[in-house]
């Protein structure tokens, strides 16, 4: 790809990137977006990053600039809506920001209630979506879907931070689940955009349990894992996008929050079998996992 | 930079068997490999390689776009490896909407194509796929047909074509201009380890008697199926109607495919099966 004029950022009045409370810090800016950094570490397909900056092309939708932490530039396609803009930044981009404030995103659907925060971690296809929606309907509140922010609190316990109340839900899903919700206009091929912000936490929640779906038959894995690697190795293949943690993660920083993780919240296995609905229980083991908080389905 | 050896076979043809054995070999190690742990194998139909090396998710994207950057993922993969990758492919070969081939030559080192008697795959994909053996054999007879097909949810891999049984033999050994090292499942199984040091030498690999031998010992049916029996095996669909390593047999066609079934396989790829020698163990009358 050539590279692009080199940037000039411009302020718009109508800003189609919305951020998190948490990060009402950080400049956003609607300008032209050089996708082809000056000496990138690590290159995509559609993106590249350095330490500091990462920049991501979606097609037909917008280019993206990260940079430091602290500022954000996107550079909108011909016909691309802010929906597009807004929910494609959610992603990548959103993580990118995380790994350069220091905090650890996790590839992962957050939900809470008084006692705390669960995150539902697993790959795309995995149900964790689903799952969440599910377990707001039974009393739950959304901290957030796909990308989940933790950090350390003043007394170095893990804590996830709110992101958004919008979820992407199969049709199937959101009609089975009958979670009281908004549709945001938005469709994403068979899934659609429901906002759940009646249901929405907007406070840090100290982190309780992380479950893992899988999204094959097999294998639970042990909740007992031998060694102190193994708890690390099990928090660090939950990091969205592996590749670009590489890069743009403060290393030191970014070992402790993960050892934070490992060595305080308890971690379960949810082997999901096929896509056939049962949703409701495996809902039902999360709250049993969690000793029976929430109501049951 | 690594290279991609893709392990290419119809599904249900040893493709596990193949990875089991090659995995074996090159760890080296004093216990047989987990078979759910099988080396840094990856299959082409994965998700996460794919929604990483993009930025953007292929649920995200149209199928067409994401056919066209399948390429550049497997070249990401090479890059960002040292040893060669071994890859499990379903997929038939075929080029992407761009024209490209989907399995980019530039980063491979080969391909090990495992072929298998269709007779034998009819019943073994009707209890993998958890459909009865009509539906499994109109499946083989499918030109059109794709592993992995979106229908209700969103399937934990990216859709693979496979084409027909013969529509995907065919493609690997005739249209690919990549070079190929051919396996009959058969033969695999009637001379493991004569027919796999031929799978070590393909892959630049010193095919060491001690190794090889102890490479198929850890490979053995009866070791897989116990490990799957102990511990689940996670490719092996939910839908299911069997274990994964359910027989593990040559020709138990004869026991388990009514001749009808039989016929319609014979009829639908009769010169592919005569390619192979697989015709003359048929038997089966041809016509009506």
């Amino acid at each position: 790809m050539p590279p692009a004029p080199p940037t000039i950022p411009s302020v718009s009045s109508q800003c189609a990137i919305s951020l998190p409370a948490f990060l009402a810090d950080v400049e956003v800016l609607r300008g032209p977006v050089s996708c082809a950094l000056e000496v990138p570490t690590a290159r995509g397909i559609l993106w590249e990053a350095s330490p500091g900056e990462l920049t991501l092309a979606v097609p037909d939708v917008a280019r993206y600039a990260v940079s430091q932490g602290r500022r954000v530039t996107y550079d909108p396609a011909p016909g691309a809506t802010t929906k597009e803009i807004d929910w494609m930044f959610r992603l990548l981009p959103l993580a990118a920001l995380l790994y350069q404030r220091g905090l650890l995103p996790l590839h992962a659907a957050g939900a809470a209630d008084d006692s705390g925060a669960v995150l539902l971690a697993g790959g795309s296809a995995s149900g964790k979506s689903t799952l969440m929606a599910e377990l707001v309907r039974r009393g739950f509140k959304c901290l957030g879907d796909d990308v989940a922010p933790v950090e350390l609190d003043a007394q170095g316990r893990p804590i996830v931070l709110p992101t958004y109340s919008q979820v992407l839900l199969w049709e199937d899903a959101d009609r089975k689940l009958a979670v009281e919700s908004r549709p945001s206009g938005m469709a994403v091929g068979p899934q659609r955009l429901v906002d759940l912000c009646d249901r929405f936490e907007e406070r840090a929640r100290p982190l309780k349990a992380i479950f893992r779906l899988t999204s094959q038959d097999g294998i639970a894995e042990a909740d007992s894992p031998s060694t102190g690697a193994d708890l690390f190795r099990r928090v660090t293949r939950l990091l969205y996008n592996s590749q670009v943690c590489e890069t743009l993660a403060d290393r030191a920083r970014h070992l402790n929050l993960a050892a934070a993780v490992a060595s305080r919240v308890p971690f379960h296995s949810l082997p999901r079998r096929g896509t056939t609905w049962n949703v409701p229980a495996i809902a039902d083991r999360v709250l049993d996992a969690l000793g029976g908080r929430g109501c049951r389905g | 930079m690594a290279r991609l050896v893709w392990l290419a076979s119809y599904p249900k043809s040893g493709n596990t068997w193949m990875r089991a054995l090659i995995a074996n070999f090159t760890a080296d190690a004093p216990a047989p490999a987990s078979i759910n742990a099988l080396g840094p194998l990856l299959g082409s139909g994965a998700r996460e390689p794919f929604d990483e090396w993009a930025g953007v998710k292929a649920s995200h994207l149209p199928s067409s776009l994401v056919d066209r950057l399948r390429p550049e993922v497997y070249r990401c993969v090479a890059r960002s490896e040292k040893d060669n990758v071994y890859v499990k492919v379903h997929d038939a070969w075929r080029l992407t909407p761009s024209g490209e081939p989907l399995f980019p030559a530039d980063v491979t080192h080969g391909v090990e194509y495992i072929v298998r008697n269709p007779l034998d795959l009819v019943a073994s994909n009707a209890h993998h796929a958890g459909v009865d053996l009509v539906t499994a054999a109109e499946q083989l007879c499918d030109p059109e047909y794709t592993l992995a097909r979106p229908e209700q949810g969103l399937p934990s891999q990216l859709p693979q074509k496979t084409l027909c049984w013969s529509g995907h033999v065919r493609s690997w050994l005739d249209l690919s201009p990549l070079p190929v090292h051919l396996v009959r499942y058969e033969d695999l199984h009637r001379d493991t380890p004569g027919t796999l040091a031929g799978v070590v030498r393909f892959c630049g690999l010193e095919p060491e008697p001690a190794r090889i031998r102890k490479a198929v010992a850890f490979s053995e049916f009866s070791e897989l199926s116990r490990q799957e029996r102990e511990r689940g095996f996670r490719e092996r669909r939910p839908n299911s109607t069997a274990e994964f390593f359910r027989k593990g047999q040559i020709g138990s066609w004869t026991e388990e495919l009514p001749s009808e079934l039989a016929r319609r396989v014979v009829d639908a790829h009769h010169d592919t099966m005569e390619r192979f020698g697989y015709l003359e163990q048929a038997a089966v009358p041809v016509g009506p």
